[in-house]
């Protein structure tokens, strides 16, 4: 015999896709952050990421790059993708400083994940850092014409324990 | 270092914590448990106010170090505070130090991608699991028709009001690759359900079970638990996956008991994860790993015995009471 019981379901949600991210440039008061253009990022990158490796660690696909030439060839192999779609920080003087990018994006589920997160140590810890994450929030929730019902953040789940207060935002 | 301080950044970005997946990769030959956390549409406005606050020139001093803020730190001006990441206490898998950086990383694995599922037929007590035929559609019919509640929280399919959108149906389950079907056969050799392997990660060694679609002729009876007994075998015995993940809509409360009752651990909520038949679902996460197969197997078989039945058909001892204890 059949149960009859109590079924509940979610809300009603507007099922209208999201929109793709786009070509933009994000600039506001300590820098900015745009899409990813390899050829004029690739150097200026790798001057800040080299000899440290590791930022690398956690990122689970690629890195630690052993030169600039095959860290180059993989930004460039990057440039065309549309998931993950790469950006870059830039400070103030035009600086590239780090990069990220939104990926796992399902554009009918409205869902989109911020990831790759590659600081080096010049942007780590400053104002900046934490802008471009306002920055990219602002884009995926409002900028996007139609916002995203969830952003994502994951990452592997391992930290070090001596570095849970060396976060605190200090210049 | 980004990553080392990733998971205070995003309590600190105001990102929500919302579990850890055991086990979920194999990334650079180590094992990687990820944590994930998430921001819904309905707490942006207030995250972007914490943002736009701390970001303004005020909240510096000349030399750009924080300045006090309303009576705060800054950082509590962002919304992060000291209490909320120590709240949180994971269940993560081991972990070494890295060797060149010092840095935790999991413990090494194999890392020999698994194989693919394959047509295989799994002979149990009850029954048996077969590769899902589109010839099984009529017993399948029969099974599930009149019972629309079965299809409520199957995120895309059903229910189905005719034989021939449903026969459609069941040969295009049977043709997919990912999700993967295998029918139910009962002891009368009656396709009574079917249930699915997809999201299928042989390079991670992840696998899912889902789509698990039960007629009322399967729904409570032995030959239920031992189709999820038999195809978990198959999945770490014979395939070799280190993660069984068990996902299900939040609000499905037979579809979470299950899981727990199988000896799946819970490991999270995604919060607005999918938008499904026009409405929000939240995703219920649950996984087995490699290293809990065999205490699960045990319980399994234990219950599956005959001797656990009187007469009537009814279990002596209970399943989910023999995983809470192991739990």
């Amino acid at each position: 015999m059949m149960s009859k019981q109590v079924q509940p379901v979610g809300p009603v949600v507007n099922s209208t896709p999201a929109s793709h991210p786009g070509p933009v440039t994000l600039a506001r008061r300590f820098g900015t952050v745009v899409r990813l253009a390899a050829a004029r990022t690739a150097a200026p990158l790798w001057r800040v990421f080299g000899g440290h490796d590791e930022i690398w660690t956690y990122i689970s696909g690629h890195g630690p790059f052993t030169g600039e030439k095959t860290f180059t060839a993989w930004l460039e192999g990057h440039e065309t993708q549309s998931d993950p779609y790469y950006f870059t920080v830039h400070d103030l003087y035009g600086r590239a400083l780090g990069f990220l990018a939104l990926m796992h994006i399902r554009r009918p589920m409205r869902v989109i994940e911020i990831g790759s997160i590659v600081y080096s140590s010049e942007l780590q810890r400053t104002p900046l850092g934490t802008e471009a994450q306002y920055l990219l929030a602002r884009l995926c929730f409002r900028g996007a014409g139609l916002s995203p019902l969830r952003m994502e953040m994951r990452f592997a789940q391992r930290f070090v324990a001596a570095r849970r207060l060396a976060f605190r935002l200090r210049l | 270092m980004l990553n080392a301080s990733s998971r205070r950044a995003a309590l600190r970005f105001g990102f929500v914590f919302e579990g850890i997946f055991r086990q979920h990769m194999i990334a650079k030959g180590h094992s990687r448990d990820t944590a994930y956390f998430s921001m819904l549409d309905g707490e942006w406005p207030d995250r972007k106010r914490n943002f736009e606050r701390w970001l303004q020139p005020g909240n510096f001093d000349r030399r750009g170090r924080l300045a006090v803020f309303n009576g705060a730190t800054a950082d509590c001006a962002l919304g992060f505070s000291e209490r909320t990441a120590s709240a949180i206490i994971p269940a993560m898998t081991d972990s070494e130090p890295h060797p060149a950086t010092g840095q935790p990383i999991g413990l090494p694995v194999d890392p020999t991608p698994a194989p693919r599922p394959g047509a295989v037929t799994l002979k149990g007590r009850y029954g048996r699991l077969e590769k899902l035929r589109p010839d099984h559609w009529p017993d399948l019919w029969d099974a599930f028709a009149g019972h629309d509640h079965v299809w409520t929280y199957i995120s895309t399919d059903g229910p189905f009001s005719d034989v021939a959108s449903f026969s459609a149906f069941i040969a295009q389950r049977a043709a997919s690759e990912d999700p993967y079907a295998y029918a139910v056969i009962d002891a009368r050799d009656r396709a009574v359900g079917y249930l699915t392997l997809l999201r299928i990660n042989p390079q991670m060694r992840v696998i899912e079970v889902g789509h698990v679609l039960y007629s009322p002729r399967l729904q409570r009876t032995p030959l239920g638990t031992e189709t999820q007994y038999l195809l978990a075998c198959y999945v770490f015995e014979t395939l070799g996956y280190r993660r069984y993940e068990w996902k299900c809509n939040a609000l499905n409360a037979a579809s979470r008991r299950a899981a727990l009752r199988y000896g799946f651990v819970y490991e999270g909520t995604f919060r607005q994860h999918m938008i499904a038949k026009g409405r929000n679902r939240d995703d219920a996460w649950f996984s087995m790993l490699d290293s809990e197969w065999p205490a699960r197997k045990r319980n399994f078989e234990r219950w599956l015995e005959l001797g656990n039945f009187d007469e009537q058909g009814v279990q002596k001892i209970s399943l989910a009471a023999l995983n809470a204890a192991a739990q």
